[in-house]
């Protein structure tokens, strides 16, 4: 009978999900301007879409604006490399999980890997990254690109214009052709679509990593529609707030107009993506209550070179989540390189050394949660602070997602894999951390003034920082802590696994599978 | 006819075998145990390093022999020599009579079954 349920849990999701993308691939289809083979001719391409990059040729062709192959292959790399971090996440915390949770972990994250991509095309990319053009939109995107409508893999967005004059033809290869058929704005230099395609691996990562706080105890079924109603009522939000166009990027935050910082800097995803996955977790751990025999019985990670193999990964997976997050290859994107480095490799010496100096050995588990503290703290400050700033950020992160891991301890919040600690914790104090360390002396715009600067502009930015994080943790304990309350009333018999289920483990208890098979 | 069960720390296997085996036992069944008793258990690291907490059991192993009764105090005095440190978690040796003993193969009993 219990099977029953869930069973037919999972179909009505697949049929959900089945019908919202045969209805927006119809929407799609139905625009006048429409895609896919509507218009005879070269122009056949063109999605009408008054936010891309067209031009008309003489004979009345819409051509899509010239896109940088060079951007482009990094981009297509970077995107490559993000998607990767998401089975690394799933090594790390299968090594970090007990043995007979391994299959559950694993199978979260790919099962959240194909949801969430497919939530990105059907909706998911709409939401967040929608054009702008009603008030409302200060607070979510549009439903424009449903189903990727009116999303090109030929041209890029912005509006035409001279490609010696673009927003960034200082950078560009573009600034050396001479024509007019360049995007002004960013980011112009590559397909729509392949900026679709990046974001959206950064919307698959993100609930992946909430996961951590609920193994050993929350039903499969029940993760799956919680990972549908997470995206679209935090992750999707947050980032259009800050990213799409919303109200943290569109100056309502802008203390004093007459200054230049006016919206909240997070280059790679600092609260977009570190402060609504940590709080989320720390959400999710205080409504699942504790693990059974949590603090009586050892929970102790289960194989030490799965987790420190998964954290390698995720550093060099991080080399395309931010570097990529200039969506460009340029000076940018080789700073972020940089800071992204520094800032992991401090957070390893400086959490190994505390672990050392508190307990009396060096823990390699701890260096590989230092690794991961020092990315994630770096993340939202990478293309804005210069590499002695990203040492001090990387010092910051060990010690303040130490002092974080320690403190749940001694709360027995229990949230299993320390996402709250690393990853909500880091990207706070990244994200305040940018308001202080970020340098001018990065972009040549001069954008990006930070708190260390001693200028009136710093300390406009260090305040908006601070409003900015305060928000996002607000609001994503707010929401996420609804969320799985109503999600547990509802849910027959609850979203946590019977204490009989979590005894035997979820490999067996929930998906039939061992791990480790000796027979 | 005696049954050994000689307890030891892991890392000392190889030795207390090969002391049992050259003192006479003609064979030998190995178990890994876990156990708790007088032997200091080891502190192990938790929380991401944060914190330690000393383990639940020792690894222990478990080796039985069957031995003749004249056999006896030659083989535990040997496994004395070698696992002896005079520290608390050396392990025991638990010495009990057998009743009898049969060889599958060749249906012989006792000493002649070993």
């Amino acid at each position: 009978m219990k099977n029953q349920k869930a069973f037919l849990i999972v179909m009505f999701t697949l049929v959900s999900v089945v019908s919202v993308t045969a209805m927006a691939q119809a929407y799609a289809q139905s625009t006048s301007d429409g895609m896919d083979g509507y218009v005879i001719g070269t122009s056949g391409i063109y999605t009408g879409n008054p936010n891309e990059c067209w031009y008309s040729d003489d004979d009345g062709n819409m051509l899509p604006c010239r896109i940088d192959t060079g951007d482009t292959a990094f981009m297509l790399m970077a995107t490559s490399l993000v998607l990767l971090m998401s089975p690394a996440v799933a090594v790390f915390y299968g090594g970090l999980a007990r043995s007979k949770n391994v299959v559950n972990v694993f199978g979260m994250t790919l099962i959240i890997m194909g949801i969430a991509a497919v939530q990105w095309l059907t909706f998911g990319y709409s939401l967040t990254f929608g054009p702008n053009d009603a008030p409302g939109n200060a607070f979510m995107g549009s439903l424009d690109y449903v189903g990727f409508n009116s999303v090109s893999h030929y041209a890029p967005l912005g509006s035409v214009g001279p490609c010696g004059d673009t927003a960034s033809a200082a950078y560009q290869m573009n600034a050396m052709v001479d024509a007019d058929q360049c995007s002004q704005d960013w980011p112009g230099t590559i397909p729509h679509m392949l900026f679709a395609a990046f974001q959206g691996t950064f919307a698959i990562i993100t609930p992946i990593l909430i996961i951590g706080a609920v193994v050993d105890r929350m039903k499969f079924s029940a993760v799956l529609i919680f990972v549908i109603v997470w995206s679209t009522f935090v992750y999707y939000p947050v980032a259009h707030w800050i990213w799409g166009g919303g109200f943290m990027a569109d100056g309502t935050l802008d203390l004093d107009p007459s200054l230049a910082p006016s919206s909240v800097l997070d280059f790679a995803g600092g609260a977009v993506v570190h402060i609504t996955a940590g709080f989320a977790a720390l959400a999710a751990a205080l409504v699942l209550g504790r693990r059974m025999g949590l603090g009586k019985i050892p929970m102790e990670p289960h194989n030490v070179p799965m987790c420190v193999l998964g954290a390698g990964l995720l550093w060099f997976g991080w080399f395309g989540f931010n570097p990529g997050s200039e969506v460009m290859a340029d000076g940018i994107s080789v700073s972020a390189w940089m800071a992204t480095n520094i800032a992991a490799g401090m957070g390893t010496v400086t959490w190994v050394l505390l672990s050392w100096a508190h307990t009396g050995k060096p823990s390699i588990i701890g260096a590989a949660t230092g690794t991961i503290a020092g990315l994630g703290t770096i993340t939202p400050a990478s293309g804005w602070v210069g590499p002695m700033g990203a040492l001090i950020i990387g010092i910051a992160a060990g010690a303040v997602c130490y002092g974080a891991v320690a403190y749940k301890n001694a709360k027995q919040w229990d949230d299993a894999l320390d996402v709250w600690g690393v990853h909500g914790m880091g990207g706070l104090t990244g994200t305040i951390l940018t308001g202080t360390f970020a340098s001018p002396h990065i972009w040549d715009t001069g954008d990006g003034i930070g708190a260390w600067t001693g200028t009136a502009e710093g300390m406009e930015q260090q305040g908006i920082q601070i409003i900015g994080a305060v928000i996002t943790v607000g609001y994503t304990l707010a929401v996420t802590f609804s969320i799985l309350k109503v999600m547990d009333l509802v849910w027959p018999g609850g979203i946590r696994v019977t204490p009989r289920e979590e005894e035997i483990g979820l490999d067996l208890a929930q998906h039939g599978e061992r791990a480790y098979v000796n027979e | 006819m005696k049954r050994l069960e000689t307890i030891v720390k892991s890392d000392r296997l190889s030795d207390v075998v090969h002391a049992i085996r050259s003192a006479g036992a003609k064979g030998v069944t190995v178990t890994s145990i876990k156990g708790q008793g007088s032997g200091e258990r080891p502190m192990l690291r938790s929380g991401r390093g944060t914190t330690q907490f000393r383990a639940e059991y020792n690894n222990m192993e478990s080796v039985m022999a069957i031995v003749d009764d004249s056999e006896v105090d030659k083989i535990v005095s040997a496994i004395n020599q070698s696992c002896y440190t005079g520290k608390s978690g050396d392990g025991l040796v638990i010495i009990t009579d057998v009743v009898q003993v049969v060889n599958i193969a060749s249906k012989k009993t006792n000493s002649e079954a070993l």
